[in-house]
C-alpha cells in the first residue's frame, strides 16, 4: 500500500516506462489552473501553464504577452480599457 | 456556345459589379463613432495606440497613407499603422507632412512628452571560457616547436660539422 498522502487524488498519476520495461506509476502535482482575463473570464493566450518550480526559471519575455495589462487583461479588454482611460484624460 | 459563354461573363461582371455596389453603401452607412474617427484622422493627430506592444503610448499622425493605413511616430516606434488600432485625442500638434523623428521629437518636448529613441546596442565582448583541452594546447604547442627546432637545429649543425669532415677527408 501507497502513502496516505498519495491515495489522496493532491497528485496526479503518471504512468512511465522503465529501462526495464515495466510501467511504474509516478506522482507528481497537478498544474495550476490556466491564466484567466480579469475582466471577461476568457482564457488568456501567450501565457504557459506550468508548475511554479518551472514557471521561476523561464524568463519573464516567455510568461506573459509583452504589452500594456499583459498577462491579466485579454487583448479585446486592454483596448477597451486603455481606450476609457485616454477619454477620461481628455475629458 | 460562344454567345452563352459571353451571357454569362456578363451576369457573372453585373453580379460582382452589385456587390462592389452594396459594400461601398455599406462603408458610407458605419456607425457616427467611425465617421467622426475617420475625419480625426490626419497630420498631427495626437494619438494613443491601443494594440500590440507600444499599446497604452501616445505617437502622432506623420503621414495619412490611405484610408486604413497611418504612419506614426512618438513614443512608439516609427511604422505604419491601421487606423483601427489608434483612439485620436483631441490636442494636434503643429508638424508638416512626412516630417523627421528629429522635428516629431522637438514637437513632442515641446508638449511635455518624451519620444522613443532607439540606440543601437553597443557590441560587449564577452570574455568565453575555452575547454580544458584548448587552454591546454597552447601551452605546450610552443614548447614542442622549441623542441622541434632545437632538434632540427642540433640536426643542420650534425649535418654542418659532417659535411666539411667529409670534404676535408
Amino acid at each position: 500500500m501507497v502513502e496516505g498522502r498519495k491515495k489522496s487524488r493532491t497528485f496526479r498519476r503518471v504512468k512511465v516506462k522503465t529501462p526495464g520495461g515495466n510501467t511504474k506509476v509516478q506522482y507528481k502535482r497537478r498544474k495550476p489552473s490556466k491564466a484567466k482575463c480579469a475582466g471577461c473570464k476568457k482564457v488568456l493566450a501567450g501565457v504557459p501553464r506550468e508548475i511554479p518550480l518551472k514557471m521561476k526559471n523561464t524568463p519573464k519575455t516567455k510568461k506573459r504577452p509583452e504589452r500594456a495589462y499583459g498577462g491579466v487583461l485579454c487583448t479585446r479588454c486592454a483596448r477597451r480599457k486603455i481606450v476609457e482611460k485616454t477619454r477620461k484624460i481628455s475629458k | 456556345m460562344l454567345m452563352v459563354f459571353c451571357l454569362q461573363f456578363a451576369i457573372k461582371a453585373t453580379a460582382t459589379l452589385g456587390n462592389g455596389g452594396s459594400a461601398e453603401s455599406k462603408i458610407l452607412l458605419v456607425s457616427k463613432n467611425k465617421f467622426w474617427r475617420q475625419k480625426m484622422i490626419e497630420t498631427g493627430r495626437l494619438c494613443v495606440k491601443i494594440a500590440g506592444r507600444d499599446a497604452g503610448k501616445k505617437c502622432v499622425i506623420v503621414e495619412v497613407l490611405d484610408k486604413t493605413f497611418v504612419m506614426i511616430d512618438g513614443e512608439t516606434r516609427r511604422r505604419k499603422c491601421n487606423v483601427l488600432h489608434l483612439e485620436p485625442l483631441e490636442e494636434k500638434i503643429d508638424i508638416k507632412k512626412k516630417a523627421s523623428h528629429a522635428d516629431v521629437k522637438a514637437a513632442f518636448k515641446k508638449i511635455g512628452l518624451e519620444a522613443r529613441e532607439t540606440k543601437p546596442k553597443a557590441k560587449k565582448i564577452r570574455p568565453r571560457r575555452l575547454r580544458r583541452s584548448k587552454l591546454a594546447k597552447p601551452a605546450a604547442e610552443p614548447e614542442k616547436k622549441t623542441v622541434k627546432k632545437a632538434v632540427k637545429k642540433k640536426a643542420k649543425k650534425a649535418a654542418k660539422e659532417e659535411k666539411p669532415k667529409e670534404e676535408k677527408k
